[in-house]
Order: structure tokens, then C-alpha cells, then sequence
């Protein structure tokens, strides 16, 4: 039993990492209407981001990580502006711009690849110092700072979403952009500052996903996803709450696996659970995707 | 130099069936897949785990007790292709009964590259499947002079693919894929089962992509994966996208320009010696801007599909038929 609480405990610490991501992938979704499968890559990104303003230029550490949280921001709003938004612009299809995220990703993972002549690096957090102890299971200050930050964030981003202007105006693009256009609503400058947004979250999560592995390296983002996604069509796409329901459901299935079972065909659990959302209950947790196309 | 020569072109055909596998899902049948390498490597391993067997003497001793295979003897030749392809359509088969039930097409394509993520994890970190990230080596050739006669051989494949995509193209089968990719709810309204045909042209799809598996790892001898990483299948987009999606012919063209010429081109880069690994990556990056550059410029392709014709509602100019009318109904005159 005491075992049970332990994993229980550590999924809350994973999930924290894990939601962060799976809410900027479905908010991505939701915004644009499209899966950005160069996500792993934007995760990635952040870090090597951290790692060069860190290492290479030789800024403070914590201001290379806010450094590279921004950079991050700018680039998914870049990526919106100049990428995806053209392409969406003339009508291509949500194939052809799953195939342009895939190149993207490709591109990114092989230009940090060659950029860089460290293939593997660690940012140093520290915080083991702080660990606390509680009953059977103990939490080191890194894991707490994540969930902390995982809280911090998503309710700053339930308030962004609810209580401002910008907010209002994001979810009535996710419910109709056509219609948000016509009520006076600039769809564009709205769609760039929520990818700013949504970037800003991606790049807190590749950080947090850096802090709890000891080495960072080219695959991190890449090997993410295989829990992202998952993560992110349980809790339904669109939806911040069932982001973080999925998550986690994942990293609870996840370490109860890894306790029971054994570490053996962990790897299958994400897409264990993508089989039976996709057949049993499409919209996921929260329901928001309609049959058909054109959801949330 | 005539080693390199074969090499190039068993990697041209090894592209081009590749091309062409996906040209059938993708640009006839409008199915995305972005786990299409899998299927590829599935016919390497396969090909190679067949050919290989675990005769003494032929099976290196180090990889003799790995194979959970263990079988007996190997199989002559056309069967390890022909096992290959059969391993694969029968995975498809499960892959494609769970991933085309998805409500969106997105959905799908979404799952197949998780499937694709999770089968590499799966095979590399499991040594009694395929070996894990070691993979297999020493995969003997079928023919004794491989320089001189697997290119041979090779085209010969390509040239029974390049038939028989055609004859799917040409089919009512093709038509009816054709109509699906354009307006699946049309093709559902006259009797057509879009999930029936979608399944069909996914194992299709990936028998191919299996075949050249199999003819791929008859000439290098070694497969891991290593060689069958996920930008991997970027290359076979590209080479659909480049070549022109929907055009066989365009897209054998794609595999010689993207498959062969980027490869090749990359090598005559000057090297930089304290930085080994910058010319591969180099190499992905110019294939994912091509890729996206095509998107955005051609997106149709250097040899665009071409437009069906149907000679039967063809007739003379001013006669009044069936094919004149619907001529002016396609030009918007028939009003008039």
C-alpha cells in the first residue's frame, strides 16, 4: 500500500511536468486546428536554448532560463505567423500542415544536432538541498519548485483564458473563427499572441522535463510526446482541465505500471491509452471535439 | 566506383518503391501515415532475420542465440521477401483496423506517428525481438556477384511495383480511391466503404514499403535503428511532395532527386573534421526545407498529377452529348 501512495505521490510530480506540456499541445490544437508535431522539438529547443545563454554566452543561470522560457515564446508565436498561419491562410490541408510540423521538428532536431557540438549537457538546478519527507515517499525542492510552477502556471492561465479580454477573444477564435473575425475580433494578432502564450508554457515544460533528467539531449522533446499526446486527447484537445486530468491519469498508469509490472512495455501505455480513447470516447475526458471535422 | 554505382541505384530503387508505396496511401488513397518507415523496417529486419536463419556457419556466433526466431533453416531467396511482406500486411492489418477508426482523418495520422514512436522504443530496448539497438548484421546477398547483378535484381522489383501501382491506378479500384481522397462523404453516399478501401490501400501501402525493406537489407547486410530513425520518413514525404503527389512517374523522378541527389550532393561538401556529424544534419535540414519550400511554392509537385480523362464521354466539338455537356459544365458555359 505504502508503495501505492509513493507512486501516487510521484505521478503528482511527473503530471505536474507532463500537463504543462499537454496544455500548450492542445491549446495549439485548439487555437489553429492542427497538430504541431514539431512540439518534441520545441521542448528540446527550450533546453538547448537554456544551455546556450547558460554555457556558451555565459549569463546568469536563472536569467538564461527566463532567457530561454521568452525565446521560446517568440518562436512558437514566429511559427504561428510565418508558418503555419500562411499555410492555413491558403487553405492547406490539416495533412499538408501536419507534414509541415513534421519537417519543421525534423529541421530544428538536426540544426541543433549539427549547431551544437555537445550532444549531451546538464543544466544545473540544484535544489536537492531542499527535500522534504513526507510518510512514506520523499519529494526533492526541484519536484516541488515543478509543482509549484505547474499550479502557478495553470492557474495563471485559467485567469488569462477567463478573466481578460485576450482570453475571451482566444476562446471565441477556438469556438468559431469566422464568426470571432466578423464580431471585430483580429484573428491573427490574437492566434500570434496565443502561440507567444502557449510557447511560453512549451518552453517552462522542456526546462521542468530538463531539471527532472540529469542529461539533456537531441531525443528528450521527441520521447516526450509519447506521453504528451496521449496525455493531451484523453483530457480532450481544447480543454486546459482535461489536459490535466489526463496527465494525469498518464503518469499515475504510468509509475503503477513501472511498480507492478515492471519497467518492461512501459512505452506501450500511451499508446495503450490513445487506442481506447480514440475508440471508446473521441472528445476525450472533457468532450469537447465534436464528431467530424472542424471540432472545438 | 562500380560498387558506388550499384549502391546508388539500389538506393533509387529502394526510394522509388518506397515513393511509390506512399504515393498509394497518401496521394491516391489520401491516407497519411507517419509510420510509414516502420513497415520499411519491418521488411529489413524480416528479410534479413529470414535470410539469415541460424545455420551455423552462416549466422555470426555472437547473434546466434539472440534471435527469439530461431529458425532452422533460412529461406531461399524470393520467400524472405515474400515473408517480409507478409509480416507487414498482417501488422498493418491490426495498425490499420485501430488507427482508420479514428472520427478525423488528423486523428489518425496523429496515432500512426505515435505508433510509429512507440514501435521504436518497443524494438530497441527489447534484445530478443530484433536485437534491440545492436540490430542484425551479416545478412547474406542472394546473388553471388551482388555489384554486378542486385541492382539487376532490384529494378526488376521495382519494375513488377511500377506495373502493378499502375494497374491499382488505373483500376476501378483507383478510381473509387481517387474519389475517397477528394470527397470521402460523396464516395460514402454512393455505396463506397471508405473504411474498407482506406484499410486496403494502408496494407498496400506498406507491403511496399516492405519490399523495399527487404531489397534494401539484401545489399547492405545490416539493419538497427539507427537506420530507420523517425526523420526517416520525412525523406519519403519529400519525395511524394517533390516528385509531384498522385504522379507515379513523378514520383520514381522524386526518389532519383531527393532519395539519391541530396544524398549524394551532401558528400561533396567540404567536411568540417572537428565536427563529424554537421554533413548528416545538413542533410536533414536541406530535406525538411525542401519539403516545406515545395509545400509552399509547387505544391503539386515537379510532375503534377495528372488530370483523368475518360474517353468514353469524349466526342466532337458542337455534337450534343453527354461529354460536351458536361465539358461546358466544368467551364461554367452551359448556362449560357
Amino acid at each position: 500500500m505504502n508503495l501505492f501512495i509513493a507512486s501516487l505521490a510521484f505521478s503528482v510530480v511527473t503530471a505536474a511536468t507532463l500537463s504543462l506540456a499537454a496544455v500548450a499541445f492542445s491549446l495549439q490544437f485548439a487555437v489553429s486546428n492542427i497538430f504541431n508535431l514539431a512540439f518534441g522539438a520545441a521542448l528540446t529547443l527550450s533546453c538547448y536554448a537554456a544551455y546556450f545563454f547558460f554555457s556558451i554566452v555565459g549569463i546568469e543561470f536563472w536569467l538564461a532560463i527566463g532567457l530561454a522560457v521568452l525565446f521560446s515564446g517568440l518562436f512558437a508565436a514566429g511559427m504561428s505567423a510565418f508558418l503555419v498561419g500562411p499555410f492555413i491562410r491558403r487553405g492547406a490541408s490539416a495533412f499538408v500542415l501536419m507534414i509541415v510540423t513534421f519537417s519543421l521538428g525534423t529541421i530544428i532536431d538536426y540544426g541543433l544536432d549539427g549547431g551544437f557540438r555537445d550532444n549531451s549537457f546538464t543544466l544545473p538546478f540544484g535544489g536537492s538541498s531542499l527535500a522534504i519527507h513526507a510518510g512514506p515517499f520523499e519529494l526533492s525542492g526541484a519536484q516541488l519548485v515543478v509543482v509549484a510552477l505547474a499550479v502557478v502556471m495553470t492557474a495563471g492561465l485559467a485567469a488569462l483564458l477567463h478573466r481578460t479580454r485576450l482570453g475571451i477573444a482566444i476562446r471565441a477564435i477556438v469556438d468559431n473563427r469566422m464568426l470571432a473575425g466578423a464580431s471585430g475580433v483580429p484573428t491573427r494578432k490574437v492566434t500570434t499572441v496565443a502561440w507567444f502564450v502557449t510557447g511560453l508554457v512549451t518552453g517552462i515544460a522542456g526546462l521542468a522535463l530538463a531539471a527532472s533528467t540529469s542529461t539533456v539531449n537531441g531525443a528528450i522533446g521527441d520521447n516526450y510526446l509519447l506521453l504528451i499526446i496521449p496525455a493531451a486527447m484523453l483530457g480532450g484537445l481544447g480543454s486546459i482541465w482535461g489536459a490535466i486530468a489526463g496527465s494525469l491519469v498518464i503518469s499515475l498508469a504510468d509509475n503503477l505500471w513501472g511498480v507492478f509490472v515492471g519497467t518492461q512495455y512501459e512505452v506501450l501505455i500511451g499508446l495503450l491509452v490513445l487506442m481506447v480513447v480514440i475508440m471508446i470516447r473521441p472528445g476525450g475526458l472533457a468532450g469537447v471535439i465534436s464528431r467530424g471535422w472542424g471540432g472545438t | 566506383m562500380a560498387y558506388y554505382i550499384s549502391t546508388l541505384l539500389v538506393l533509387f530503387v529502394s526510394y522509388a518503391i518506397l515513393g511509390l508505396g506512399l504515393n498509394v496511401q497518401y496521394g491516391l488513397g489520401g491516407v497519411l501515415n507517419f509510420g510509414y518507415y516502420l513497415f520499411f523496417a519491418i521488411g529489413a529486419y524480416v528479410g534479413g532475420i529470414t535470410a539469415l536463419g541460424s545455420d551455423k556457419g552462416r549466422v555470426p556466433a555472437l547473434f546466434q542465440e539472440i534471435y527469439a526466431w530461431n529458425l532452422p533453416v533460412h529461406l531461399p531467396y524470393p520467400l524472405t521477401v515474400l515473408s517480409a511482406v507478409v509480416v507487414a500486411g498482417v501488422f498493418s492489418v491490426g495498425v490499420g483496423l485501430i488507427v482508420l477508426r479514428s472520427v478525423r482523418d488528423d486523428f489518425g495520422a496523429l496515432m500512426t506517428f505515435v505508433v510509429f514512436l512507440t514501435m521504436f522504443t518497443l524494438i530497441g530496448a527489447y534484445a530478443n525481438l530484433f536485437n534491440g539497438y545492436i540490430g542484425i548484421s551479416g545478412v547474406p546477398s542472394p546473388v553471388s556477384n551482388p555489384e554486378l547483378w542486385y541492382p539487376i535484381l532490384a529494378l526488376g522489383w521495382l519494375a513488377i511495383s511500377w506495373l502493378l501501382v499502375g494497374a491499382v491506378t488505373r483500376s476501378p479500384y483507383g478510381r473509387v480511391l481517387k474519389s475517397i481522397r477528394e470527397r470521402p462523404d460523396a464516395a460514402a453516399a454512393l455505396g463506397k466503404n471508405v473504411r474498407h478501401y482506406r484499410l486496403s490501400v494502408f496494407i498496400l501501402g506498406n507491403c511496399m514499403a516492405a519490399l523495399s525493406g527487404a531489397l534494401l537489407i539484401g545489399f547492405i547486410g545490416a539493419w538497427s535503428p539507427l537506420s530507420w530513425q523517425e526523420a526517416e520518413t520525412l525523406v519519403v514525404f519529400s519525395i511524394v511532395i517533390v516528385g509531384g503527389r498522385g504522379n507515379n512517374l513523378g514520383v520514381v523522378l522524386g526518389a532519383a532527386v531527393v532519395g539519391v541527389g541530396i544524398n549524394e550532393a551532401v558528400v561533396f561538401l567540404p567536411a568540417v573534421s572537428s565536427d563529424p556529424g554537421l554533413i548528416p544534419s545538413v542533410q536533414w535540414v536541406l530535406i525538411g526545407i525542401i519539403t516545406i519550400g515545395f509545400l509552399w511554392v509547387r505544391p503539386r509537385g515537379l510532375l503534377p498529377e495528372r488530370k483523368a480523362k475518360w474517353p468514353w464521354i469524349d466526342s466532337k466539338p458542337g455534337e450534343v452529348s453527354e461529354g460536351n455537356l458536361l465539358r461546358k459544365l466544368r467551364k461554367g458555359e452551359a448556362r449560357k
